[in-house]
């Protein structure tokens, strides 16, 4: 029997592929996760994969706020986020999500900033006794 | 009396939201993947470090855990709060420090958890500082031979296995045997005898019932004033159960490292090791012996090397350990019991037959020792010491002769009598320690021969009867003897005319 | 021979006598066999009868002389014994008086530790009854310090979701907490 290889393994070869361009590697992907029924994973390897894309320089960021964020500020989230991660490319997906009441949420693949109203509302009720 | 302070209430919740502040950047972050039996497997933080906390976000505020298993996919994190709280998908972050405990004198007189909460429904505990849950024992360079008693209060301990200060010292025996109350008795006689040393006993996986026994009979006596209780009980997780020893350890290298010297006792390390073995096997690790991790000995081994005694230059601070092990059917031999002989300096055996027979503590004098020894005794208890052991073994020797009666020559009949009046003596109840006088007294009157002619089934009472005329006689002298050292001539001669005064009145 | 001289003996005796003995009044045959008859008794009594009596009058008297001589070391025995007895009585009485004063002592001071033992214990009853006050004054504060913040987390998730809904106010907040993680 095959030893059992590691999802940071596999997302390390897939971004790799995917830093030379070489995009099949995402559907050889799929078919080995459900050839060896580990399709649970999906999510957990794509983070593992940004992860290892972020360890080479290409961040994929996530955005989210309680409103639509204007060019200006998108941009200075972006540079805010290319000084921090000390990354070549960042592309950004964004996303609205009324529950935040105001400010941002920035998630790059291991961290996070959380600059909005529910997380000061969050951190509140974590005082209680 | 506490004052409900609508001012003051008002007051600090204003101070803590005007402390809420948002993060300075980027933090590392992971999410929690599967939780269940007390462990929760994260993914992400891949800068994670071994033992060190996380805080992980639920409905009701945070949970912490600490990162026990830094595999290649994901960390499994032991929970320390209730696992129901925690969802997967939650938001995992790194605290940036290890497990630490508040520690200081603001713990005396409470009963907390492992992780300094309290659990006596006082108000929650504020120390100045904060001392590490897992630390390195100190090095060999920075340690004392132990040289300065630490006075049980128990006859036979302190005549036949003394401890001394920084001496790990085994209580071993099986269930109902009495080892929690030699425990006990040792903290009493700290505050009886005024010695300063600080006491922290750990209840690991013990009846909260019990436990608040333990804490009523403490302020009864009095000693709860110098008493930390780290309390864990069966109900609570494995994790809990697992640190109690430690940051009962913690809390008592404060007072070691700032020359004092403190008192710890562990009840018992066999939950603790099988509360171990229930975290290792949730976790994945391959079991051993007994379905044991591989590293149980090094579980018991780093803690037990954290009682030391220090330096002078290190402050000459001590911290003397008396670890519980519970035995099934008196068997020493076992994993766990090995293990934990071979790291203390000694053991003090309590046996089943004994307890039964009446003679309670139920010492089994032939298999104890203390390997510390002579060197951590007073004088006083030590010039008698000696006596007393031969006079006991003598006794076991012939002890199958003894039914014999009238078919015995004289000077075994009498080896036989003094052997009964010995065991005689050293019965102790519980909850009265004995100070350094009383002991030396009653060990001289028997050993001397002085109390040949008693009925040896009336030397408890002889004993009672000498003891009270020596107080109301000879008040200074016997406080003279309580410092440790060997009595005068003069001393002697008042003391050997009481006993031959009293003994007329309990001839058999 | 003998008895023949006897017989002339007692002959001669008798015709000697004859005369006297006729004027007394005597029978001189009767008086000899009366005479060798109180030998004969004189002789068994003698052989037979006195050393038995003898014997058990010296035995008699031994035997009173040693019963004098029992009687007079008893006695001396007996004063001996009456003077050591007065002196143990003495022992004992001392012995008395000291036990019955350890047992005052024991007495007094099992008294006083019983009485400290009372105080202690209403003291700790106090105590308690004071912790059990202070306890339930930590536990409605405790209530109140979350009833509390309930109350604002509710309040502010309403109030600020208003303010903020502002688009101007909601892209302030963000600029200015994008330039504070990029200080």
């Amino acid at each position: 029997m095959a030893r059992r290889l590691s999802r940071r393994a596999l997302a390390g070869y897939a971004a790799q592929q995917l830093l030379d361009g070489k995009t099949a590697v995402l559907q050889q992907l799929a078919a080995y996760l459900i050839e060896v029924r580990r399709t649970k994973e999906v999510d957990l390897l794509v983070r593992d994969i940004e992860h290892a894309l972020a360890a080479s320089g290409v961040v994929v960021a996530d955005i989210a706020s309680a409103r639509e964020v204007t060019a200006t500020l998108r941009t200075a989230i972006v540079a805010y986020i290319t000084k921090a991660t000390s990354a070549d490319d960042v592309q950004v997906r964004s996303r609205i999500d009324t529950s935040l009441v105001g400010g941002v949420r920035i998630r790059t693949p291991d961290a996070e900033y959380d600059a909005t109203v529910r997380r000061q509302l969050i951190k509140l009720q974590a005082m209680k006794v | 009396m506490t004052n409900l302070s609508v001012t003051e209430l008002s007051r600090d919740l204003r101070d803590a939201i005007a402390q809420l502040e948002t993060s300075e950047g980027l933090e590392s972050v992971g999410i929690v993947t599967r939780v269940g039996d007390g462990v929760a497997w994260v993914h992400g933080l891949y800068s994670a470090g071994y033992s060190e906390v996380l805080e992980i976000e639920s409905d009701n505020g945070t949970v912490e855990a600490f990162a026990l298993n830094l595999n290649e996919d994901e960390i499994g994190a032991v929970l320390l709060g209730n696992d129901s709280d925690v969802k997967a998908g939650a938001r995992v972050s790194l605290k940036g420090e290890t497990l630490s405990v508040p520690v200081g004198p603001e713990l005396l007189g409470r009963v907390v958890d492992p992780l300094g909460r309290p659990l006596d429904g006082g108000p929650v505990i504020k120390t100045k500082h904060r001392g590490l849950v897992e630390r390195e024992a100190v090095g060999v360079m920075g340690r004392k031979s132990v040289h300065e008693p630490l006075m049980t209060g128990i006859m036979s301990i302190d005549a036949m296995f003394p401890i001394g200060r920084g001496q790990r010292e085994l209580i071993i025996g099986d269930r109902q045997t009495g080892k929690t109350a030699i425990a006990i008795d040792t903290m009493i006689n700290q505050a009886k005898q005024k010695t300063g040393v600080v006491n922290v006993y750990v209840a690991i996986g013990q009846k909260l019932s019990k436990i608040a026994r333990l804490v009523d009979r403490l302020k009864e006596e009095g000693v709860m004033d110098q008493t930390i209780i780290v309390a864990t009980g069966p109900s609570d997780p494995a994790s809990l159960l697992y640190l109690a020893p430690y940051a009962g350890t913690a809390m008592g290298e404060y007072f070691r490292d700032n020359s004092e010297h403190a008192l710890i006792i562990y009840d018992d390390l066999t939950k603790h090791a099988v509360a171990y073995r229930q975290m290792s096997l949730l976790l994945r690790r391959p079991p051993g012996r007994e379905a044991y991790p591989g590293d149980v000995f090094y579980l018991h081994s780093r803690l037990l090397e954290r009682s030391a005694k220090l330096s002078d230059d290190l402050g000459a601070g001590s911290l003397t350990a008396l670890p519980i092990i519970e035995t099934q059917a008196g068997d020493i031999s076992a994993y766990i019991p090995t293990n934990v002989i071979s790291i203390t300096d000694g053991q003090i055996f309590l046996e089943t037959d004994l307890f039964y027979q009446g003679i309670r503590p139920a010492i089994s004098a032939g298999l104890s020792v203390s390997r510390v020894g002579g060197a951590a005794q007073t004088k006083a208890v030590k010039s008698v010491g000696g006596n007393l052991k031969l006079g006991l073994s003598q006794f076991r020797e012939l002890a199958s002769f003894a039914q014999f009666g009238s078919d015995l020559d004289d000077a075994t009949k009498s080896q036989i009598d003094r052997g009964r009046r010995l065991t005689e003596l050293l019965k102790q109840a519980q909850y009265q320690p004995m100070g350094i006088w009383e002991q030396y007294v009653s060990i001289h009157a028997v050993t001397s021969g002085l109390f040949d002619t008693v009925d040896p089934e009336r030397v408890k009472d002889a004993q009672t009867a000498l003891l009270t005329k020596l107080w109301s006689d000879h008040k200074t002298e016997m406080r003279t003897l309580n410092k440790g050292d060997k009595p005068s001539d003069d001393v002697l001669a008042l003391i050997d005319a009481a006993i031959t005064s009293v003994a007329k009145g309990f001839e058999g | 021979m003998g008895m023949t001289n006897v017989y002339l003996l007692a002959t001669a005796a008798t015709e000697g006598s004859d005369d006297l003995l006729s004027k007394l009044g005597i029978d001189g045959w009767t008086l000899l066999f009366q005479t060798i008859a109180f030998l004969i008794l004189v002789f068994v009594l003698g052989k037979w009868v006195y050393p038995v009596f003898v014997g058990i009058i010296d035995k008699r008297e031994a035997d009173i002389a040693a019963s004098a001589k029992a009687a007079d070391e008893a006695k001396k025995a007996a004063d001996s014994a009456s003077e050591e007895v007065a002196s143990l009585l003495a022992e004992a009485r001392q012995q008395a008086s000291e036990i019955v004063a350890t047992a005052k002592t024991e007495a007094n001071a099992a008294v006083a530790a019983a009485e400290d033992k009372a105080k202690a214990k209403s003291a700790a009853i106090i105590a308690a009854a004071r912790d059990d006050i202070d306890k339930e004054i930590a536990d409605v504060r405790k209530t109140l310090h979350n009833d509390v913040i309930d109350l604002v987390t509710a309040a502010t998730e309403v109030v600020v979701g208003d303010v903020v809904a502002k688009k101007d106010i909601d892209t302030a907040l963000i600029k200015k907490a994008v330039q504070g993680a990029a200080k």
